[in-house]
């Protein structure tokens, strides 16, 4: 099949699976259907990706155009091997995630299961053509459909705790895309006379060092998602999220869209053009480390799981953002595999949160305590995915931060090596001992709300999560290897 | 005579403007609402006048004279502006009597003509309202129960 | 005999245009049954409709054509000038028209009383005359005349709902002396031109201007004109009589106030037009900052009342209103790209105000006020007429990929290419502002439990006492908690 093909194909089937969700719905009698028919095609949409991720390692690159809604600004999608590759992960991740929410479901008796799983696979959707977007008109409307998405889910329980909590997300993210990233979207259409993302750049020779400089600060901090203080609070409003969602939507599709939004922008955008915006970069970089150091010693102090899992998000991402603004080979890799690293890690704390949710009923840290003891698999893999988050070698985050080191090494900045240990430091304090306690305390005391929601459907894809990052130790070389010829 | 007509000539513009602003303060500032229409009256004449008064050129002679034959007039004005100026006329007209019309219902409703009294009123009347309106409801949660 | 007639009413169509409603409006207010006089009204903008696509069929075929009335050329006579730009006002302005009628005739029927139904039609066919006068006129005085008339027909519309809510005579009133003093003001500066070149048609005006030395006077009549356009046009802060006014007058009158906004621009077009005609850099700049700074102002201005609105019919004028800022920056920026913009965005805003106001009529039968509270989960229980707000909403705040976004990024960019960064920066506080109204919304309509909407209707203020609890009744059997 060839790569157009395939990149239709893959932006479809999210549709289809959310299609099918919601027609499903109107049967609440058989919920069987509508769970195997959402599984189905995620695991599709992941087929579909990875042949897409396949056929741009062969060198076939697809171009779909939708529409030319302006001249030199069309609606339209290409398979780059960033984007396919990112593109690839969410909709594995999202597979698994269709998993979990079918277990997940039917165990926790989440309102309106149908629309909440609709709304993940279209937010999961919207993540992939964000990633597929060949140029910034296209990823803004995928970011803002995105956002709205996550917004749905947010408020889906009807609750004025979680309405409120939906405005302030909405608020946040929608004020800097609207406010910040589309004025600098439209000064870039029309400075270079189009907004494709290209490698080299597209505003190289367009642009004077404080045109660069002002560009390259809305860009950045109009991509919220990429949680730049001060558009990070946004992420709290994950907790009022269905576990099962929250685990796709806010451990992967918003973080990761918004750092491979930065890092698209550095690369295809700016290109060259990094030279010129040198002190907004460093200003960013500087930004960034320091919110991420800062938002790690916050999630020390969060008792609730979800919420902490929200600062570390933050933190995490803040490392990503900072390779982006390297603007080095070294940096743009570290900060694609730190994408990738964050969001199978994020993702496995995800479901294993949501599993403990729903089997205990509580959700602060210290009840954690020995409940490795009686779910070991998910807390095996919670082990794992806590260990890579805090950058323990030889698990996926340890790779990420160590290409984050040697690019900021190569630029001579000793001072962001000291921020980046100090994140993992403080990494390593909120999410490890946790873990430990999990895995090695006595058994919980307490009684457990549904002993028996912690089926197969919802362990499995937790345990797959955890392996995959140890897995993705083996597939650092070729990534790079890869990705290589587009970091230039 | 001819001195009057040479000041007239220097005063017109400053005496139009004053018309103008005379007009328009009574139109937008004035409290009564008859008031209000008899400013814009003022200022569709002040606009009139000033058509009038810029198609009036001293010293001009009519364009349309057989060779030989003497001016049939001293002065001469230009007859676009007038012509035109018979439909403003019309219109200020129009706009007046309609004016007047809203005055005259505004006065059936709220029973004043002060522009400024009447937004209060109106608050007044839906603060009433909805006093009544609670009345009833609660009339109607407690009418069933017994 | 047929084909003669058409090539008649082909030859004179720019005339035809105007002189068709105003003859459908005698003949709409001589009718006694109600029922006649909207069809009567219906089939005379169907009519319009018709012409002005033959105008942009035969203006794309052979381009730009003058028309001198009664066979007296421009000086002397009263010249109608149809190019692309009336071409296109022309058919957004019938068409819209034609659409709010049809839509509205429905509402007006049970909003208005039947004697006044007839005179409802004749003064909806005379605001039609003085729109589609104000697009084709192509001499400043025919302009002048036809914004009063469209004040005056605009007042007595708004008057009309007086039966129904005595606070719309008031409305009206302002509405009147709006539109008034704008007319007024663009006549002053008409004169103030005619005195300095001594023509009042608008392509002499510019070949003259030129060559003309009195550049102070010829800089206050051209700002006096934009203003005075800008009144009919809804441009905040001169929207104040107007917007004001389609919130609180019938709800078929709102209707038809999209297709007024659209015509307004359209005057204003022409004026930006005759400024960059006029070839006088030190003019062109102060005419584009000038209209920049009030349309930038304006549109921030017009948003955040929007947002601060109670009433979901106040919220779309003062969305429109907002909406014709970002179309006066297009203008302002004075480029052939940023025309384009303008009327894309004339295009786009038309199609939400109208939807917006449908929904509005929909919702509030009889013209009863609709607050917010109204649409607390009307996905729900009105899916359609929710999916018909949703989308006007979503255009209004510039949704990407709706027509709105289209738009707006096209002025953003022209605007931005013209130098004119302080009114993009404006202009996009404003969207921020409009997204956070129009949000809120959608909120209301999708993602609010609708057991708070009886509550809600009982403290929403006067009218419709006998409806409320009649809604309420069967809010009830249908089995919701009050």
């Amino acid at each position: 099949m060839s790569g157009t093909a395939l990149l239709a194909l893959c932006l479809l089937a999210p549709l289809a699976q959310g299609g099918a969700l919601l027609a499903a719905g109107l049967l609440p009698r058989a919920p069987a259907v509508r769970e195997g028919a959402s599984i189905l095609l995620a695991f599709c949409h992941a087929g579909l990706a990875l042949a897409l991720l396949q056929a741009t390692f062969a060198g076939d690159r697809g171009m779909l155009v939708l529409a030319e809604p302006l001249p030199g600004a069309r609606l339209a999608f290409a398979n780059d091997p960033l984007g396919a590759a990112i593109a690839a992960l969410i909709a594995l991740l999202s597979a698994l995630g269709a998993l979990y929410g079918a277990g997940h479901g039917r165990a926790s008796g989440v309102i309106a299961p149908a629309r909440a799983g609709a709304f993940a696979a279209g937010a999961a959707g919207m993540a992939c053509a964000a990633s597929l977007a060949a140029n910034l008109l296209t990823f803004f409307a995928a970011y803002v459909g995105l956002m709205l998405l996550a917004f749905s889910l947010i408020v889906q329980d009807g609750a004025p705790a979680s309405r409120a909590a939906g405005r302030r997300f909405l608020r946040i993210l929608l004020s800097a895309a609207i406010g910040l990233l589309l004025p600098a979207i439209i000064w870039t259409y029309a400075v270079a006379d189009g907004v494709d993302f290209r490698p080299g750049g597209v505003l190289e020779g367009k642009v004077a060092t404080v045109e660069a400089n002002v560009l390259l600060l809305l860009f950045v901090f109009g991509l919220g998602q990429a949680t730049p203080p001060p558009f990070h609070r946004w992420a709290i409003a994950g907790t009022r999220t269905p576990a099962a969602a929250a685990a796709i939507v806010h451990g992967v599709a918003l973080p990761s869209v918004g750092a491979l939004g930065v890092l698209k922008v550095s690369l295809y955008v700016f290109g060259p053009a990094m030279e010129y915006a040198r002190a907004a970069a460093v200003a960013i970089l500087a930004l960034a480390l320091a919110g991420a150091v800062a938002a790690s010693i916050a999630a020390l102090s969060k008792p609730d799981l979800r919420e902490r899992l929200a600062y570390s998000t933050l933190a995490q991402m803040g490392l990503a953002v900072a390779g982006a603004m390297i603007a080095s080979p070294a940096g743009a890799f570290a900060s694609a595999f730190q994408i990738v690293a964050h969001a199978v890690a994020k993702f496995t704390l995800h479901l294993v949160a949501g599993a403990v949710e729903v089997v205990t009923g509580r959700t602060a840290a210290p009840d954690y305590e020995g409940l490795g003891r009686r779910m070991p698999w998910a807390f095996s893999a919670f082990a794992l995915a806590a260990l890579s988050i805090a950058g323990a070698p030889p698990l996926a985050g340890a790779w990420a931060s160590l290409w984050l080191i040697a690019g900021a090494g190569e630029a001579g900045m000793g001072w962001a090596v000291v921020l980046i240990l100090a994140c993992g430091a403080a990494g390593f304090c909120y999410a490890c001992p946790l873990a430990a306690r999990a895995l090695f305390g006595p058994s919980p005391a307490y009684p457990f709300s549904r002993p028996d929601a912690a089926s197969v459907l919802v362990i499995f894809p937790a345990a797959a999560g955890g392996l995959a990052t140890l897995g993705l130790l083996f597939l650092v070389d070729p990534m790079a290897r890869f990705l290589a010829p587009s970091l230039r | 005579m001819s001195a009057l007509l040479a000041l007239v000539e220097r005063l017109h513009f400053p005496f139009i403007i004053v018309l103008i602003s005379v007009g328009l303060w009574l139109w937008l500032g004035a409290d009564g609402l008859l008031k209000r229409v008899a400013g814009l009256a003022l200022a569709h004449s002040a606009l009139v006048l000033f058509f009038l008064a810029s198609g009036f050129a001293a010293r001009a002679d009519a364009p349309l004279l057989a060779p030989g034959e003497a001016p049939f007039a001293r002065r001469y004005s230009d007859p676009a502006p007038q012509a035109l100026m018979l439909g403003v006329i019309v219109g200020a007209a129009g706009a007046a009597a309609l004016a007047l019309a809203l005055v005259v219902r505004i006065r059936e409703a709220y029973g004043l003509t002060a522009f400024d009294a009447l937004a209060p009123a109106d608050a007044d009347a839906e603060a009433e309202a909805q006093a009544q309106a609670q009345a009833q409801a609660q009339a109607d949660a407690e009418g069933p129960a017994p | 005999m047929n084909a003669a007639a058409a090539d008649l009413a082909r030859a004179h169509a720019p005339a035809l245009v105007v002189a068709l409603p105003i003859l459908a409006a005698a003949l709409a207010a001589l009718c006694s049954a109600p029922r006649l006089a909207w069809a009567i009204a219906i089939a005379g903008a169907g009519g319009v409709a018709l012409l002005a696509g033959q105008i942009a069929v035969s203006v794309w075929g052979q381009g730009a054509q003058s028309y001198a009335m009664g066979g007296w050329p421009a000086p002397l006579g009263v010249e109608l000038r149809v190019d692309a730009l009336a071409a296109f006002g022309l058919v957004v302005t019938s068409v819209a028209f034609l659409a709010g009628l049809i839509a509205g005739a429905g509402p007006a029927r049970s909003e208005l009383a039947p004697p006044r139904q007839s005179l409802a039609a004749a003064l909806a066919l005379s605001a039609l005359t003085a729109l589609l006068a104000m697009i084709v006129a192509g001499d400043a005085f025919v302009l002048f005349v036809a914004l009063q008339l469209n004040a005056c027909a605009g007042a007595a519309l708004t008057a009309l709902g007086g039966e129904r809510d005595r606070s719309a005579l008031p409305a009206a009133f302002r509405q009147l002396t709006a539109g008034l003093l704008g007319a007024l003001l663009f006549g002053l500066g008409a004169g103030l031109l005619y005195a300095a070149t001594g023509a009042l048609d608008l392509a002499l005006i510019g070949a003259v201007l030129n060559a003309s030395e009195n550049a102070r006077s010829t800089a206050a009549a051209l700002g006096l004109m934009i203003v005075g356009a800008g009144v009919a046009a809804m441009l905040a802060p001169l929207h104040v009589g107007a917007a004001g006014a389609l919130g609180r007058g019938p709800r078929f009158a709102a209707l038809l106030g999209a297709a007024q906004a659209a015509a307004g621009l359209m005057v204003l077009a022409r004026l930006i037009a005759l400024v960059v005609a006029a070839a006088s850099p030190p003019l062109l700049e102060g005419a584009r900052a000038g209209l920049a700074a009030l349309a930038a102002a304006g549109a921030v201005f017009a948003a955040v009342q929007a947002a601060g609105a109670k009433d979901l019919a106040r919220l779309a004028a003062y969305g429109l209103a907002a909406q014709a800022g970002a179309c006066a920056l297009g203008l302002a920026a004075a480029t052939p790209a940023g025309v384009q913009g303008a009327l894309f965005q004339v295009l786009a805003q038309t199609l939400a105000a109208f939807a917006l106001f449908a929904a509005a009529s929909r919702l509030g039968r009889g013209g009863a006020p609709i607050p917010m509270a109204r649409l607390d989960g009307l996905g729900r229980r009105r899916p359609l007429t929710a999916a018909t707000l949703a989308l006007g909403v979503l255009t209004l705040a510039g949704a990407p990929l709706t027509a709105g976004f289209i738009a707006k990024w096209m002025v953003l960019q022209a605007a931005v290419q013209g130098g004119l960064w302080w009114g993009a920066a404006g202009m996009m506080a404003s969207a921020l502002v409009m997204v956070a109204a129009c949000g809120r919304v959608l909120e209301r309509l999708y993602f609010q439990p609708p057991s708070a909407a009886p509550r809600a209707e009982r403290s929403g203020g006067r009218g419709g006492g006998r409806l409320r609890r009649a809604r309420r009744a069967r809010f009830r059997s249908a089995g919701g908690r009050d």
